[in-house]
């Protein structure tokens, strides 16, 4: 069920949850054809179908919740991964990305949460106005009377416990109003359906169940989170704006060749240490049209397609994911064994973090050797013949480093500078 | 304990109060008993968090004053509330899969550190492409499959007041106006039946 879909089905089914409590309002007004078995087989008949609408509503909120979380965040980490490729860099997108990340997906609001409130209120208006009606065709000045009392009521219990505040006190004494504001409305609603019913005996029953569902409508309204409206309204514009800048970005088409002429060209000015053996390959690596070539141990070249580089951070992330694989080999085939002591206090294939259940904690030896051996499982692709590292190895990836020079690797350090 | 015994006498009386007020719908103070019918009904609807602690005790305790109130109205309709007697539970809240959200949360978090940017430029990004899509594929599984055992848990839980609405038209011929909608509230706001004995999995 696509997102259009699940939303359309979840408004019908809001629709009808409300349209139910019209019907058995009109119901229940009396009509001589009408005998009172008929009404209560129908006054069943509605009421499971509510039963039905209400079920579908709520499993509908919840598929196209996930649905919009899910893609806002796909757009967050499409963006976020853009800019990081990015070829030309402008001020202001790292404080964007965070921006786009904290309203939208990092902090517990997520977009996705203003789907079940809204289906809510869909239901709750529909409802108000469908018995509005069914009450008016009987007895107009009734229906307004109550339709006013319960929209006036629940407008202002709205406004008095709108989370409005600057300061958190005015916030929690704000939130702390909207349930006795909504119960004050429901009361009033109550007390003019009960006092129209007693000028009106013969349309109690309708003006009774119409002042009832009423005073439901008014309740459930104090329980919809209205402050989901403002985070939705907030944080999908913040994740669109950087999503155009980053579609607005030019992207270098395969990152690693922009990267590799960079590199080639930053490396004699920036004056990085160039272990011996290097320089040829340096000098290999693009001929004078850019195209990639491959030096050959004989001194002959060939156009090469796969690039022979490698551009790493010396200080890689701590991937915390589920696996030791996972934070391995990122997703890489092949297996990887991991270096030096931290095989000895590591059961691989246990969980690298208590956050997930069975998880146990890497002290910090374990993580560099384990960053280490990530470094490893980059290094064990024969085409890679040149590193690029950016910034200084710690010791364990230090003795990876060493152990892939001597099989003829290179590595050329640059200096960790600021950006780029 | 104290607690517990004050919620369930509390929701018992308050149902009661609902059912005796029932009783005074035909007599010429009606709309006096309409009010208290109203008072009732908002007593009754706010006790059971309360009494949510004893789900057993309240729901017999509830049913009860309820099926007394309704043989008050008239004597068939004792046995028109019965089906609210079966105790179906609500069912529980739908979920995702606990550790792919805890994936999904590190995933956003590694990739907006700005300290993951060089990183990300590698084999990082399509890594955490990958596993964010993964760990989507199974909250989306799992929580797809969730929402519509729910959704079928509702109707189930909806059909023990649907009964009794049938079974009040059937048995009862002669049931008019304010009387009629008395017994429509007194079923209607029955509260949900305790869980069942599947709580413990």
């Amino acid at each position: 069920m696509s997102r259009a879909t699940g939303a359309a089905v979840g408004v019908l089914a809001a629709l009808v949850v409300g349209a139910a409590g019209g019907v058995a309002v009109a119901l229940l007004c009396p009509d001589p054809a009408r005998p009172p078995a008929a009404v209560l087989g129908w006054l069943a008949a509605v009421w499971f179908i509510r039963a039905v609408a209400v079920a579908v509503r709520d499993a509908a909120a919840v598929v196209v919740a996930r649905r919009v979380t899910y893609w806002t965040r796909r757009d967050l980490l499409d963006a976020v991964i853009g800019l990081a490729r990015a070829a030309d860099r402008r001020p202001g997108q790292a404080e964007l990305a965070y921006r786009a990340s904290g309203v939208a997906i990092r902090w517990e609001p997520k977009p996705g949460q203003v789907v079940a409130p809204a289906l809510r209120l869909i239901s709750v208006l529909a409802g108000g106005a469908s018995v509005t009606l069914a009450l008016g065709t009987v007895s107009p000045v009734d229906a307004a009377r109550l339709a006013a009392v319960a929209a006036g009521g629940a407008v202002v219990a709205a406004l008095l416990g709108a989370p409005g505040g600057r300061t958190w006190r005015a916030r929690a004494v704000r939130a702390r109003l909207s349930g006795p504001t909504h119960l004050a409305a429901a009361a009033g609603v109550a007390a003019v359906a009960v006092w129209s019913a007693g000028y009106r005996p013969e349309l109690a029953a309708p003006i009774l169940l119409a002042g009832l569902l009423l005073v439901a409508g008014v309740l459930e309204l104090s329980g919809v989170d209205v402050t989901s409206f403002g985070r939705a309204r907030r944080a999908l514009p913040a994740v669109a704006e950087l999503r155009r800048s980053a579609s607005a970005v030019t992207t270098p088409a395969p990152s690693v060749v922009a990267s590799t002429a960079a590199v080639a060209y930053l490396i004699p000015t920036v004056g990085a240490r160039v272990p011996a053996g290097g320089r040829q390959i340096i000098g290999g690596l693009a001929d004078v049209n850019g195209q990639y070539v491959r030096e050959e141990p004989d001194g002959t070249r060939r156009p090469a397609t796969a690039p022979e580089l490698l551009i790493m951070a010396a200080a890689l992330q701590r991937l915390v994911f589920a696996t030791v694989a996972e934070n391995l080999t990122l997703g890489e085939p092949g297996t990887v064994a991991l270096p030096g002591g931290a095989a000895a206090g590591l059961p691989v294939d246990r969980i690298t973090s208590t956050e997930f259940s069975g998880g146990m904690d890497v002290t910090d030896d374990q993580w560099s050797e384990m960053l280490a051996a990530r470094l490893a499982t980059r290094l064990a692709d024969p085409d890679v013949r040149l590193l690029v590292l950016v910034g200084t190895p710690d010791p364990a990836m230090g003795r990876v480093l060493d152990r892939w020079r001597l099989t003829g690797g290179t590595v050329v350090e640059l200096p960790d500078g600021d950006d780029r | 304990m104290t607690a517990r015994a004050v919620a369930v006498v509390g929701l018992a009386a308050a149902e009661g109060a609902l059912g005796w007020t029932l009783t005074l719908v035909d007599d010429d103070t009606w709309p006096v008993a309409i009010l208290a019918l109203l008072a009732a009904v908002g007593a009754a609807a706010s006790v059971p968090r309360l009494a949510s602690a004893a789900p057993w005790s309240a729901f017999v305790a509830s049913r009860l004053a309820r099926t007394l109130g309704c043989v008050m109205i008239h004597p068939v309709l004792g046995a028109a509330v019965l089906p609210l007697w079966l105790p179906v539970a609500e069912p529980a809240e739908p979920r995702g899969d606990p550790e792919a959200a805890r994936t999904v949360r590190r995933i956003v978090r590694v990739a907006t550190d700005p300290a993951a940017r060089r990183e990300l430029q590698g084999p990082l990004g399509r890594f955490l492409l990958d596993t964010h899509e993964r760990a989507s594929t199974l909250t989306a599984e799992t929580l797809t499959r969730a929402a519509r055992r729910q959704a079928g848990g509702r109707l189930l839980h909806a059909v023990p007041v649907v009964l009794a609405l049938l079974l009040g038209a059937l048995l009862v011929d002669r049931l008019e106006g304010l009387a009629m909608i008395a017994y429509v509230v007194t079923v209607v706001t029955a509260r949900p039946a305790p869980p069942t004995v599947a709580a413990t999995d």
